[in-house]
């Protein structure tokens, strides 16, 4: 019976189409616009009714409706070019395709493009469960298949899922070889359109608040892989941005520029690793201190941060290193001591008038600061995520009233006092510290890792990183921000920190970590399987680059020939030929050159009596043939290999 | 060919002219041990065909003409009180014949005809609670006018399969008609006939067609065949497994009046059309009948090759 003349009204076929469809378009409908969604769903419920109560839709009423939703998406968009658009209207036109969809052809048509359509979900999104949703999916358009093509149409969703989850199987070594072998190209197929709304992060300005702020996104920013050695976790300053403008509450990036000709400072290198950052949607990018060398595609700037062309707007990942920079044979020029020196006049008189009475009390520069921080240590400041807010002069009402705040409000002050003092100082912020996955073997760095310190000159050493959140006394660390302060560069020994790793503890840390390794598994391995990664993989088999087309030809050429063969076993029946039906078809074939007009629907006896009228020297020669054929078929006359053998040489005498 | 069927066939078309076909169609149906049934317009020779095949194959012969108002009794028989024995006696009916002509089967009524057509299912007949065992062998030819002519009441699908063959006699050739007209053949040759077989014989070749030789090959052309029936829209429904049966049973008997020990699809083709036809039902009914739906079936079913 062909399937491909029973209606899809049968068995369950509908209700399944109705069902591939809505899987296929759910993840689409939390980006598209909610009309077109609605509209989706409607007419899939529609489709549903009109089955059960047998209505067929009118096509001129379907084709005015259609051209109206075209005209919808035209106005939404003002295109209907475009990811957002054309979604849209493809989302549109799969489901009116259900809805006037009656013969087989339509159906499996619809189901054809699910492949298709069904990937447009990657769009939006590349997590992994959006990669295990659309699998998922896939199997239904497979289940759809095998009902469509049975007879008896949905005879429970068991059998056809056993034909299609075996289906779905055998295919398993196909994609892996597709995976690991189809040429890759070096940009992507289609450029992901930036989406605005995703990257927080550390911004180019501090203000009291901004980086507390931040704490309460467990986001991850970016994943780091050591290389060797790994430093504790107190040293670990992950550099972004360099603040040193201040108007008396806000600190702004300073002005900065490429440096473009090679370091002459004397460094050593430490760490190495490797980045896997997160979009930020900002043009900075984090670097274990010291920063030098900028990693590709991005530069090193005169305040040893770095900076790239273009926003982070997808995942960036980077290799570099971190090195000891010894500037004391540097001198500030003094451009830049005005500007590591400059104050607002007008504000927060009284921190100024303190810091230089106090500066004056100590012999130098580095007295001082230790001075700073150990008055930090013993007098009454706090860190907590939730300090009293202060109107105006923010320095003075913190530094002498509340003392409590977070990172931002102790790097803001510090500065302000060195800077009052004469000493030229700047904010740094970025993230500090890191947990470490032992699943994945490697770190994460969240959000709620950002964090602010400073950067004092001192004279005959440079830029020397203080951290004056790790002065605080651990007592008047707010619970919950404990270990993150008690990990901090203490720089003075007496505030010396317990230096140690979070280990995972506790059954949902643990499971987190477990995730977060997969994740980033997913988004490094397979959705980052560039063609750098490709390249390197097939070195390592001995397939150089410049070989590489040949791999696709082949590849190409390989999977042809395989369908090929494939489709000629289908179409053979999927079954081995006897050789004596072989040869009987051959020798049909021949009789009929000889003009003999036999067929298959004819008896052999009648192909022999129709050759003997027809020509009587075609039938001297195929009559020994025929008979044998027929002993062999009809008169149980065992067939051996000799008999087999006689019959061949018959039928190639004909 | 040297069968002993053949002065058999000889002698009949003597008596029939120029319908060899459906002679040796009716011949096979006696040796596979069917029954045949012969739907035509009266005056077409289906009494000549039965009394001829009673004398040349040397079985009794009765007819019984089935009329509107015939009972069961009238057909198996029925107990009678004998007064000089004080008891009941069975009187057979006519049914009690190797070879029974039932004339006219659709004018009598359902009762009557499946009184029948019980004997002839069931070889035996049972009259009050005594079982009575036809003779073998047991040989209907059951005649029927077209049905839709006056008086008829057709036969239901269930009794139609109990027939192995129908088949249709039809007009004879215009040369033969005049021989005909002269006299020089049908019932006036009927004396002329020699009984040509024994009893024994008759039985002994029907045993000798139900063994011959059906390969593999053969009956999957048979499984195809009716695969066809039942998958093409043509019909209401497909052919019945014991439609398969009556063919693979006929085309030994057609391979064996052909002189042969083995069974070729040939002989599937032969007996196909007349054992199918009577048990598939067209859809529709205007364009082509049965036969030719039949016909066109066997074309588009490739043989096994």
């Amino acid at each position: 019976m062909n399937v491909k003349e029973l209606p899809i009204s049968r068995q369950g076929i509908v209700p399944l189409l109705i069902a591939i469809e809505a899987m296929v378009l759910l993840p689409l409908w939390f980006y598209i616009p909610s009309w077109i969604s609605a509209l989706t769903v409607a007419l899939l419920l529609g489709k549903y009714v009109m089955y059960r109560k047998g209505i067929t839709p009118l096509r001129w009423v379907l084709l005015i409706v259609v051209l109206l939703c075209v005209g919808g998406v035209f106005l939404q968009f003002k295109t209907l070019n475009g990811r957002d658009a054309g979604i849209g209207l493809i989302a549109l036109m799969y489901t009116f395709k259900l809805l006037e969809a009656r013969s087989y052809r339509d159906a499996s048509l619809i189901l054809f493009i699910s492949f298709f359509i069904v990937v447009t979900a990657f769009f939006y999104s590349e997590a992994i469960w959006m990669g295990l949703y659309l699998l998922v999916a896939v199997l239904s358009i497979l289940l759809g298949l095998v009902a469509l093509n049975s007879p008896q149409g949905v005879q429970g969703l068991g059998s056809v899922g056993k034909i299609s989850g075996v289906t779905l199987l055998q295919a398993i070594p196909i994609m892996v070889l597709l995976f690991f072998f189809f040429p890759r190209s070096s940009t992507p197929l289609w450029s992901m359109p930036t989406d605005t709304q995703a990257g927080s992060g550390i911004d180019d300005t501090m203000s009291p608040g901004s980086i507390g702020a931040l704490h309460t996104f467990d986001d991850i920013a970016f994943r780091v892989d050591f290389e060797g050695e790994v430093p504790p976790r107190s040293e670990m300053y992950w550099r972004g941005l360099v603040l040193s403008e201040f108007d008396g509450f806000t600190w702004f990036k300073e002005e900065h520029s490429p440096i473009r000709q090679e370091l002459e400072l004397p460094m050593t290198s430490t760490y190495q690793y490797r980045v896997q950052m997160e979009p930020n949607n900002r043009n900075w990018i984090f670097g274990l201190e010291d920063l030098a060398e900028a990693p590709d595609g991005a530069y090193l700037f005169s305040d040893f941060t770095w900076n790239r062309r273009r926003q982070t707007t997808k995942r960036f990942i980077y290799s570099a290193q971190a090195y000891d920079i010894d500037f004391s044979q540097r001198q500030l020029t003094d451009l830049q001591s005005e500007r590591y020196l400059q104050l607002p006049s007008n504000s927060n008189s009284d921190t100024r008038e303190w810091a230089q009475e106090q500066r004056s009390n100590h012999q130098s520069d580095e007295a001082f600061t230790r001075w700073i921080l150990s008055y930090i240590h013993q007098n009454q400041y706090s860190y907590t995520l939730t300090p009293a807010v202060i109107e105006v002069d923010t320095i003075d009402g913190f530094w002498f009233d509340t003392q409590e705040g977070f990172c931002e409000h102790y790097a803001g002050a510090f500065v302000y006092i060195m800077r009052s003092a004469g000493i030229p100082a700047r904010v740094v912020t970025g993230y500090q510290g890191a947990e470490y996955n032992p699943y994945g073997d490697y770190y994460i760095v969240r959000q709620s890792d950002a964090h602010a310190w400073t950067e004092v000159w001192l004279e005959g050493v440079g830029w020397r990183r203080i951290d004056p959140t790790a002065a605080i006394h651990p007592s008047r660390v707010e619970e919950g921000l404990r270990s993150d302060a008690s990990s901090r560069d203490g720089w003075l020994e007496e505030f010396g920190s317990d230096v140690g790793f979070d280990t995972p503890n506790g059954l949902f840390q643990n499971l987190a970590l477990r995730w977060d390794a997969i994740q980033n598994f997913w988004s490094e391995t397979v959705m980052g399987y560039s063609q750098d990664m490709q390249f390197n993989w097939l070195r390592k088999l001995g397939i150089e680059r410049h070989q590489y087309r040949y791999l696709g030809y082949g590849l190409l050429a390989t999977i042809l020939l395989a369908g090929l063969v494939f489709g000629y076993f289908v179409l053979r029946g999927a079954q081995k030929l006897e050789p004596v039906t072989k040869h009987y078809l051959r020798l049909l074939k021949k009789l009929q050159k000889h003009e003999i007009p036999c067929d298959r629907t004819m008896g052999p006896r009648d192909v022999l009596q129709l050759t003997r009228h027809t020509s009587q020297k075609v039938y001297s020669r195929a009559a020994p043939a025929l008979k044998t054929y027929i002993a062999m078929r009809y008169q149980e006359q065992a067939v051996d290999s000799e008999l087999l053998k006689r019959f061949k040489q018959q039928v190639a005498k004909v | 060919m040297n069968s002993p069927i053949l002065p058999v066939l000889e002698q009949l078309n003597k008596v029939l002219l120029g319908k060899p076909f459906q002679v040796k169609l009716a011949v096979v149906c006696l040796l596979a041990k069917g029954h045949l049934l012969i739907e035509d317009l009266p005056g077409m020779g289906k009494t000549t065909l039965g009394q001829a095949m009673a004398k040349v194959f040397g079985l009794d012969f009765q007819r019984i003409q089935f009329t509107s108002d015939i009972l069961p009794a009238d057909i198996v028989g029925a107990n009678i009180f004998d007064r000089e024995k004080s008891a009941f006696e069975f009187h057979p009916g006519p049914v009690f014949s190797q070879l029974v002509l039932a004339d006219e089967i659709n004018r009598a009524t359902p009762k009557a005809q499946s009184a029948l057509l019980e004997a002839m299912e069931e070889q035996q007949v049972t009259v009050e609670g005594t079982t009575y065992e036809l003779p073998n062998p047991f040989f209907v030819i059951a005649t029927q006018n077209p049905t839709h002519q006056i008086g008829t009441y057709p036969l239901p699908e269930s009794q139609l399969d109990r027939f192995l063959f129908k088949i249709n006699l039809g007009y004879p050739d215009p040369a033969l008609e005049k021989v005909l007209l002269k006299g020089e053949s049908g019932r006036t040759k009927m004396p002329s006939l020699q009984s040509l077989l024994d009893l024994e014989t008759l039985q002994g070749l029907q045993r000798t067609v139900s063994e011959l030789t059906v390969t593999e090959h053969l009956l999957q052309y048979v499984m195809d065949l009716i695969q066809a029936t039942r998958q093409s829209p043509d019909f209401a429904h497909g052919l019945s497994p014991r439609a398969g049966l009556a063919v693979v049973s006929a085309a030994k008997a057609w391979a064996f009046v052909d002189g042969r020990d083995y069974v070729l699809p040939e002989d599937i083709q032969q007996v196909f059309v007349a054992s199918a036809r009577h048990r598939l039902q067209s859809v529709k009914t205007s364009s082509a009948s049965t036969i030719e739906l039949i016909e066109e079936l066997i074309k588009n079913v490739p043989v096994p090759a």
